[in-house]
């Protein structure tokens, strides 16, 4: 194989290829949330929203005297900043969803005259520290057809107001991928390396997806 | 484009329930045909033998081109004894060529919601268009 012969000689330009992925977002709230144990599906998101990791790195040069002359030379560039977040834009919020769009941990009243009230701490800014999933599956029929699954061991989650598709109102989310280093269970034990403190994207064949949100199901859990 | 209306044959006949018609463009007719003696004709009677109503694939539309992307729109119609019938067709029907977009996308687009009309006392008709990009013109599979 080389640069005359791609590996994907026969596959580049099929037609196949131009097909759109899917979103569904997964959030797992960490703390006690009431109304909510295990993970939340945001729901659908408008049909134009881009849900996708915008990353905003800030990079350093550091430069040395070329030693051939001439202009200096940049020896490398430093990663000092890195800021990973997701917009999401939800069309259907579910009651759970809604909770979330609060912004903090809601917790259940226990006076017998208020019962179904919860209550959560009014705080501008304030977010909800979870795991996040993130599955993009594709159309077809063949099992081995690959979906992407980005997995981030802690996501901040905020709410960032209100937004609007097609007359509809639709709650905006912001959540903000933070660094967590956990220790991988066993299902990952000889790919823990690949796993860095802001999580992972796994290439999953259609068939393995349940197999592989099972497995992350305990990972990185508190 | 008949390629693409086969295409379109192809995820229904899989995702709608067994013995569900589904017509290509050419196939229009044959709903429509006469009737043997004693037998109600034209669509009544096509509908009166299905109960369960059937599938009335268009001919595509082409719509645009970029140059390599080509846009078509095809109708899909389901037609029923009754307007629920024909409704509960047509977003299988959806459903089948879809998806759930944005979160699990089908290969095709909604371009024009379905619209209702009756064509008689016994026949209704669940009609809507859906959109496909096509890259040279080649329907993938």
């Amino acid at each position: 194989m080389s640069f005359l012969t791609p590996v994907n000689a026969a596959t580049a330009y099929l037609a196949t290829n131009m097909v759109a992925e899917g979103r569904i977002v997964l959030f797992d709230p960490i703390g006690t949330f009431e109304g909510i144990t295990g993970a939340v599906n945001l729901g659908l998101f408008p049909e134009d929203a881009v849900i996708a990791p915008n990353a905003e790195v800030t990079r350093e040069t550091i430069r040395a005297i070329n030693p051939e002359g001439g202009a200096s030379i940049v020896v490398e560039e430093r990663v000092t900043e890195t800021t990973i977040s997701y917009e999401i834009p939800v069309l259907t919020p579910s009651e759970q969803v809604r909770s979330l769009h609060n912004g903090a941990p809601a917790v259940a009243l226990t006076d017998p005259t208020l019962t179904g009230v919860s209550v959560t701490p009014f705080t501008p800014g304030a977010s909800i520290l979870g795991r996040m999933v993130v599955i993009a599956k594709r159309p077809g029929a063949d099992a081995d057809r690959l979906f992407r699954v980005f997995w981030h061991p802690r996501a901040a989650l905020q709410s960032n107001g209100l937004g609007e598709s097609q007359g509809e109102q639709t709650l905006l989310f912001t959540a903000s991928v933070r660094a967590h280093t956990y220790e991988p269970g066993a299902a990952f034990d000889d790919v823990a390396t690949q796993i860095t403190q802001y999580g992972a994207i796994f290439t999953v064949p259609a068939s393995d997806l349940a197999a592989l949100l099972t497995a992350l199901d305990t990972e990185a859990a508190s | 484009m008949t390629d693409l209306a086969a295409h379109i044959r192809e995820l229904l006949t899989a995702a709608l329930p067994p013995g569900t018609p589904v017509l290509l463009p050419e196939q229009a007719e044959s709903a429509l045909g006469g009737r043997r003696p004693g037998q109600a004709g034209g669509i009544s009677g096509y509908l009166q033998a299905h109960p369960g109503g059937y599938v009335q694939i268009e001919a595509p539309v082409p719509i645009t081109s970029t140059g390599n992307q080509d846009t078509y729109w095809t109708a899909v119609a389901a037609l029923a004894p009754t307007p629920a019938v024909a409704d509960a067709l047509a977003a299988q029907v959806r459903a089948a060529l879809t998806g759930t977009p944005p979160a699990d996308p089908g290969w095709f687009n909604t371009a024009i919601p379905a619209q209702t009309s009756p064509l008689g006392p016994d026949a209704h008709l669940t009609r809507a268009t859906y959109a496909r990009t096509l890259l040279l013109g080649q329907v993938p599979r």
